[in-house]
């Protein structure tokens, strides 16, 4: 993990990929929301953003959280760059399809869900990045993610204000 | 359509896979005529990839065969290379890969035994659902991979894919401070390790005796890992250069993954090899605690790759520990090659077993040709094998989902890689 948070923030954001191709995606919406100030948006000490380059990470950073946000590329008929909010019960309902080796983000929302009960609700934010290899020129996966980074963060700040001013029930 | 007599079985789409694979099973006045687990992924061409790259560029090309195994690759491929170069990479670089090694052990077991394959044993249709009655276990064996991730990490700065490694060493030395914390990490994950492998020793495993030959590495001091002849327990005692004079790949046309044959029969490579080759060279802690468990090693029980396993998580664990307690920061991590022209062969022990590669470089070090043989390209044909014997001794008579959930569980307990896959995607059963 290349940042682990400081405290133990109610809210934890993951970002999840690899330093390449559409893979990216998810792993550079993290980090374009950390250079962008996103986490001031709430009060201090309530949100932390980590990126991970393997989903294996997610269960030790759910660890003690009340929301846990994973964002991820993902595989979609859908133009590039289109925004999905999927919540584990939708990823049990209509898995995407399977990441690497066996494990990918939807499955271990499903375990850590498993896991932790109602202590946590976890909930994965999709970018769409076509649904083929070659879909996308690896090389625009920066200027896609600039470009749907505003949409994308207001949709994470009502889905966090949501959560923070109800708990998640409101989600649900 | 199902013609009369005949039953199929399809599994659907499951969402623990990676790799595409099915089995199709045909049973006949009481027999299993035809038992075949068919790869159809397409070839990925790595060999050829390779052809015309400079040295240097292996062990990041090859790293890429597998996200759950890249070490292996990375170190079967970096050892070839050396011996073309006559390049001894001296004790610290042998210290350390033998480290590095073992994270990507615990991670891969880790996964395996509590992911994968413990829903079988446990009589749960998935992890999730299996960790809402097993929270501790589904835990703590998420914490020992996440420590497998990190021992990674610390020396390829990635655990997926990690780019640390090279031709003669490491790119980077790791600071002793960070040493000092992975090595904190290990030290609380001792106990926990001991727990599992006392656990996986209590498991309701089938018990199911059979005979196959075992083939792995072994060195004359340590547990194979990173060197060692290539034995089987068939009296086979040979340098790993003479692997291809021993093992012979071939095509089956229900397979995109080569099959492989020792002396023309199927043979098993993978921890319950190594262990069963190996138990005297465990190190004392972990052949302390496996004795007490009172399961003994070379077992018959093909099942025990579950406890060999958890074995072999402690053994990382403990030779981690060893490594590491002394550990001095060279002024470099590497031993700079001198290409020159050759032909190399590299064989170490990957989780899922021996994982051989043998390349060609001419005089500047660019690759003229390489092979990569795969443990699981070398287990297919015992993996068939194993069906066919475990389907007989369960009884053909049984339920089909019985059945079906057995073949699944016996081909699961290989840990196969279709790159780097664990379930089916479907199963045709016909009886005639």
């Amino acid at each position: 993990m290349s940042n682990e948070p400081a405290t133990t923030p109610l809210v934890r954001i993951a970002g999840v990929g690899s330093p390449h191709g559409p893979d990216a995606a998810g792993w550079l919406a993290v980090q374009r929301l950390q250079e962008t100030g996103f986490a001031a948006r709430f009060p201090a000490g309530t949100l932390a953003l980590a990126v991970c380059d393997t989903p294996a990470q997610l269960p030790a950073l759910a660890a003690g959280a009340g929301l846990l946000v994973v964002i991820d590329a993902l595989a979609s008929d859908a133009a590039p760059g289109t925004l999905y909010c999927l919540s584990v019960a939708d990823l049990a309902r209509d898995p995407p399809p399977a990441s690497s080796h066996a494990l990918g983000p939807a499955q271990l929302l499903e375990l850590i869900a498993a896991l932790e009960g109602d202590r946590l609700h976890a909930v994965l934010f999709g970018i769409g990045v076509g649904n083929a290899p070659g879909a996308m020129d690896p090389r625009s996966v920066p200027d896609l993610v600039d470009s749907i980074l505003e949409p994308l963060a207001a949709a994470l700040g009502d889905y966090i204000q949501r959560f923070l001013a109800a708990g998640p029930r409101e989600l649900r | 359509m199902t013609e009369p007599g005949e039953i199929r079985i399809r599994v659907p789409v499951l969402t623990r896979v990676e790799g595409e694979a099915a089995l199709n099973l045909r049973i006949h006045d009481g027999r299993i005529e035809q038992a075949e687990l068919h790869i159809f992924e397409p070839p990925r061409l790595f060999e050829q990839l390779l052809v015309g790259r400079e040295y240097h560029e292996v062990p990041d090309f090859v790293a890429r065969i597998c996200g759950i195994c890249p070490v292996a690759y990375q170190m079967s491929a970096a050892t070839a290379l050396e011996g073309i170069f006559a390049l001894d990479a001296g004790d610290w670089v042998t210290r350390m890969r033998r480290v590095f090694y073992c994270g990507e052990w615990i991670q891969s077991h880790a996964l395996h035994i509590h992911l994968l394959a413990l829903p079988d044993f446990l009589g749960f249709r998935s992890a999730p659902e299996m960790a809402r009655v097993y929270p501790d276990a589904v835990r703590r064996g998420l914490a020992l991979q996440a420590l497998g991730n990190d021992l990674i990490r610390l020396f390829g700065a990635r655990s997926v894919h990690p780019v640390g490694a090279r031709v003669g060493g490491f790119h980077r030395a790791p600071r002793p401070r960070e040493v000092q914390t992975v090595l904190a990490q290990l030290q609380q994950a001792l106990p926990e390790a001991e727990a599992l492998l006392r656990w996986s020793a209590t498991l309701e495993l089938p018990d199911v005796a059979q005979e196959f030959c075992c083939v792995a590495l072994r060195h004359p001091e340590e547990y194979p890992m990173l060197q060692g002849r290539l034995v089987s327990s068939h009296g086979l005692d040979i340098p790993v250069e003479r692997f291809e004079q021993v093992v012979t790949e071939f095509q089956v046309p229900h397979s995109t993954a080569l099959h492989a044959l020792l002396d023309g029969k199927p043979y098993v490579t993978g921890p319950i090899a190594r262990l069963n080759l190996n138990h005297d060279r465990l190190p004392p802690a972990t052949r302390d605690v496996l004795a007490e468990t009172g399961i003994r090693f070379p077992s018959r029980n093909m099942y025990h790759s579950l406890v060999a396993r958890a074995a072999e998580i402690h053994v990382a664990v403990v030779e981690a520990m060893r490594l590491l307690a002394d550990y001095t920061e060279p002024p470099q991590g590497y031993v700079e090659p001198q290409p020159r022209a050759g032909t190399g062969h590299g064989c170490t022990e990957a989780p899922r077993g021996c994982l051989y590669h043998r390349y060609e470089t001419d005089a500047h070090g660019n690759i003229r040709s390489a092979r990569i043989v795969p443990p699981t390209s070398q287990n297919q044909a015992r993996m068939e094998q194993d069906l066919v014997d475990s389907l007989h001794a369960f009884g053909l008579q049984q339920p089909e989902d019985a059945l079906r959930a057995r073949a699944e569980t016996v081909i699961r307990n290989y840990d196969p890689c279709i790159s780097c896959a664990t379930h089916f995607l479907r199963l045709k059963l016909e009886h005639g």
